[in-house]
């Protein structure tokens, strides 16, 4: 483990850091010979996807196309060290709820399924089959299916993901919470309506042609790291990269490719972005609108500029968005973007000279109240200058976990399309629920109720993941049942209701032998890429099964005969799962076939190729009142004698999602704690403190609850005044379970209105028993 | 070779036997030049490899054949002793 320190990180993004990172990753995992193994085949032809983000692969030949944040995650999954039945006889649950995320994770793979045994506060073993039947008896004892909840993590396989929702839809619920509730379910939400699509619409190659990249919101470097290796060759090329991020973050600004044996060999590194505002938390809306009021501006001063060809075929709506851009207010957009008008018209000015421009987006984005809007106003500006479905142009949410977009497109939604249940029942023969279901925030309102009574987890870490922390453990504690698939131990296994079990599955670098041999699985990445993914190592148990097994075997043992489904023949060879899907699906038609082509396939995009499949088979201008009544708005006006900051939670760069691989965040010069808070120095000064002091921090909201989170440390950061930021899940604590996102239900991480104040250490608020310890 | 054929092994793996036993005893091969001798992917190539050494998978011991190691930076693949005897009695060498 690292020493505790704050320094200045020198260095561009990647490079010699990655590659000591690379190396201490694998060594602190035991395994030198077995990461490396794995690395040597990650994404390639035949080999296996990256367990960790979603970016794609320009063509899945290159020896070494992989990331630092890429090795951890397949590192930490073919990691030496083990969990046993022994570890669990050692450690009562009490005593593991003590321990930190990062000590969790860190003690290696589950390998036996294991069941709660309240008499000793112990997880003790249990066998598959009489683990199933627990399952089954829990959810057929319920008077009604909708009192389950199914939840789905983005780690998921294509096939698992179909014979999961199959199953729970057979038992009868829509019931699907998961992980793009809280990331990017508002990219769906606005751009369904918008352009008939909640997929991006770009593909690598058009990375290749944009004349101007414009990243909203995200954190490359740390989330996606082989989305640099596109922004170093456009910038390479005189591509104009445009960073809207509040931190400055090292990774927008020079990269040098461990891949690049000149770059590496002379210390050299590229610039990346060649324009960076560091605007208010959440003040990418005023932003966006800002420029768009400038290429108004400039279409009405006699300067076409809009294409009026592209609006006038394709779109509808045109007419109320520029009235209401003639009539904004430049000072309104100046106070609520943190930024000045000719900052907003100079990055006009980089779309306007741009003939094809990409507009990329991340959770800094999607995790505010009005997220939908925001996205909506990123796809308006694209459309003012036809920059949809033509080569070098487009939209491009970019996804977290490596098949998040697949699982959804395989069914996990909690309102699903009609013609789709249509389908599946058709296809199964039975009769899907119609009722919408439960989301994350809907599931944890619910277990709250009462009425939530059996928890299923395929993958993930539910209890660190969802906002307001001691609410959702609360909740989660109420439950009967509490069900974890899982390769790893994690907080979700210690926060667990009145039963719970822990199923331990293989991980996608493990070999998968069925029925009919090795077996490999589909994953759809950020641009829909589908490709399959076959594992290389041998299990770290042999007593592991793969999720498609788990849940084929769990339907089975559920629902017995009322099910027309054939489950365990289906597991037996997955190329019958995916002929199920293709039977389902039209765009999977020739599925088995087509992933045999290295690199797979990309699932049509209809508005890639301008076809609007919208009400009004248009793409659909929306006209937006920048937001002036947000939670952080309010809490301003009723904290008047308290100094209110907007907080968004991040992560840090040993860190993926909720997994936390160890306790280092290099590019931000954090290193070997995870406690701190990142705040202006003028701020520090302001609260008349001084860097490096304690606080603790409190939520401003109005519902009475306190919500707090204590003992973090000041770090005077390159930050807009009146901005924080820290890591999360130790902050999820501060997000109120009733603060989502208008339309899409996402918690709002990214905005939350808190006030700090000196640590107390006698502070007697912090719950011994919910704490997320960490150094 | 024709011998190992009849062993019912697939021509990937008799082709790591092969290569791996005209290699020079205990050094073994590098990966990279194995992978280029036999014409695939280092994944499939380790895929194999895993098949090939002493693990359960599937609920099946593997043979024991080969061992992966690593030599400072160069990673290499060897027959093990039940390699090489698999090989005396089924591989026809020059």
């Amino acid at each position: 483990m690292s020493e505790q320190k704050i320094e200045f990180y020198k260095s561009p993004a990647g490079g010699w850091g990655a590659l000591k990172s690379v190396s201490r990753a694998l060594l602190a995992q035991d395994i030198p010979l077995k990461g490396a193994k794995t690395l040597l085949s990650a994404n390639q032809p035949d080999g296996f996807d990256c367990p960790g983000c979603a970016w794609p692969d320009r063509n899945h030949a290159s020896t070494f196309e992989f990331c630092e944040n890429g090795v951890k995650a397949v590192a930490a999954e073919a990691t030496a060290r083990r969990v046993t039945r022994e570890f669990f006889a050692q450690h009562t649950v009490t005593a593991l709820a003590e321990q930190s995320d990062f000590y969790l994770e860190d003690q290696g793979r589950l390998t036996e399924p294991m069941v709660y045994d309240a008499g000793t506060d112990k997880y003790v073993p249990i066998a598959w089959d009489d683990a199933f039947a627990l399952v089954a008896r829990h959810l057929n004892a319920l008077p009604d299916p909708n009192q389950a909840m199914f939840y789905t993590s983005g780690r998921a396989s294509n096939e698992a993901a179909f014979l999961y929702q199959l199953f729970v839809r057979e038992y009868g619920t829509n019931n699907f919470p998961d992980c793009s509730n809280m990331c990017h379910e508002p990219s769906g939400s606005a751009m369904r309506p918008q352009i008939g699509v909640g997929k991006g619409t770009v593909t690598l190659d058009d990375f290749e042609r944009a004349d101007a990249i414009f990243i909203f919101g995200q954190n490359p470097g740390t989330n996606h790291p082989r989305m640099l290796g596109e922004l170093r060759a456009a910038s390479k090329r005189g591509a104009k990269i445009v960073s809207l991020n509040p931190l400055r973050e090292r990774g927008l600004e020079r990269f040098a490719d461990p891949q690049d044996k000149l770059e590496m060999a002379t210390m050299g590194s590229t610039p990346i972005s060649t324009h960076y505002f560091q605007l208010r938390v959440g003040g990418d809306f005023a932003f966006i609108k800002g420029m768009m009021k400038h290429v108004v501006e400039q279409e009405d001063a006699g300067h076409p500029v809009l294409d009026h060809a592209f609006i006038a075929e394709h779109t509808v709506g045109i007419d109320a968005l520029l009235d209401d851009l003639r009539a904004e207010s430049w000072p309104l957009l100046e106070q609520e973007s943190g930024l000045s008008e000719a900052q907003m018209r100079s990055a006009a000015d980089v779309y306007l000279n741009a003939k094809s421009v990409i507009a990329c987006w991340g959770m800094g984005i999607t995790q505010h109240a009005h997220s939908v809007a925001t996205i909506q106003m990123i796809t308006n500006l694209l459309m003012l200058r036809g920059n949809l479905g033509r080569p070098g142009a487009g939209v491009c949410p970019v996804r977290g976990h490596s098949n998040v977009q697949g699982d959804r497109t395989m069914g996990i939604w909690e309102k699903p399309p009609a013609a789709f249940l249509d389908r599946l029942g058709k296809v199964f023969g039975f009769e899907p629920p119609r009722e919408p279901g439960v989301d994350v925030v809907e599931s944890i309102k619910l277990m709250l109720s009462g009425k939530g009574r059996v928890f299923f987890a395929l993958g993930g870490n539910f209890a660190a993941a969802t906002p307001d922390t001691y609410e959702t453990w609360k909740g989660l504690r109420q439950c009967d049942l509490t069900v974890h698939v899982t390769t790893k131990l994690n907080r979700s296994h210690i926060v667990h209701g009145r039963e719970a079990l822990i199923l331990p599955c293989l991980g996608r670098t493990e070999i998968d032998v069925q029925a009919a041999g090795a077996q490999g699985v589909t994953v759809e990445d950020s641009m829909s890429m589908v490709h399959i993914s076959v594992g290389i190592n041998p299990p770290a148990s042999e007593q592991l099964l793969s999720e498609p097994a788990i849940v084929a075997r769990l339907a089975a043992a559920t629902l017995g005969a009322r099910s027309k489904t054939p489950w365990l023949r289906l597991i037996e060879d997955y190329a019958r799962i995916r002929d199920k899907i293709e039977a389902v699906f039209d765009d999977f038609k020739g599925f088995n076939e087509r992933i045999k082509v290295p690199g797979g396939f990309r699932l049509r995009n209809t508005a890639g190729e301008r076809e609007w499949v919208t009400a009004s088979k248009k793409a659909q201008f929306y006209a937006h009142a920048v937001p002036l009544d947000t939670p952080v708005h309010r809490a301003h006006e009723r904290q008047l004698d308290s100094v209110v900051f907007t907080l968004f939670t991040t992560r840090s760069h040993d860190q993926y999602n909720t997994t936390i691989y160890g306790n280092d965040d290099r590019y931000r010069g954090v290193f070997g704690q995870r406690r701190v808070v990142f705040i202006h120095a003028a701020d520090i000064k302001r609260l008349g403190m001084k860097d490096g002091d304690w606080v603790d921090l409190r939520t401003a909201w109005s519902d009475g609850v306190e919500r707090r989170a204590d003992r973090f440390k000041l770090v005077a950061y390159d930050i807009p005044r009146g901005c924080l930021a820290a890591y999360y899940p130790e902050t999820n604590p501060l997000v109120p379970l009733s603060s989502t996102a208008v339309i899409a239900g996402t918690p709002t991480s990214k905005s939350i209105p808190v006030m700090l104040s000196p640590h107390v250490t006698a502070n007697s608020t912090q719950r011994a028993d919910t704490t997320f310890a960490s150094a | 070779m024709d011998l190992l054929h009849d062993t019912g092994l697939d021509d990937l793996s008799i082709g790591i036997l092969n290569e791996l036993a005209s290699a020079q005893p205990h050094a073994g091969m590098s990966l990279p030049r194995l992978g280029k001798q036999l014409g695939v992917g280092v994944s499939v190539l380790m895929r194999r490899l895993s098949l090939m050494g002493d693990a359960r998978i599937g609920g099946v011991p593997g043979p024991g054949w080969v061992r992966v190691a690593q030599l400072s930076d160069r990673w290499t693949a060897a027959l093990t002793d039940a390699g090489r005897a698999f090989c005396a009695e089924h591989l026809c060498l020059s």
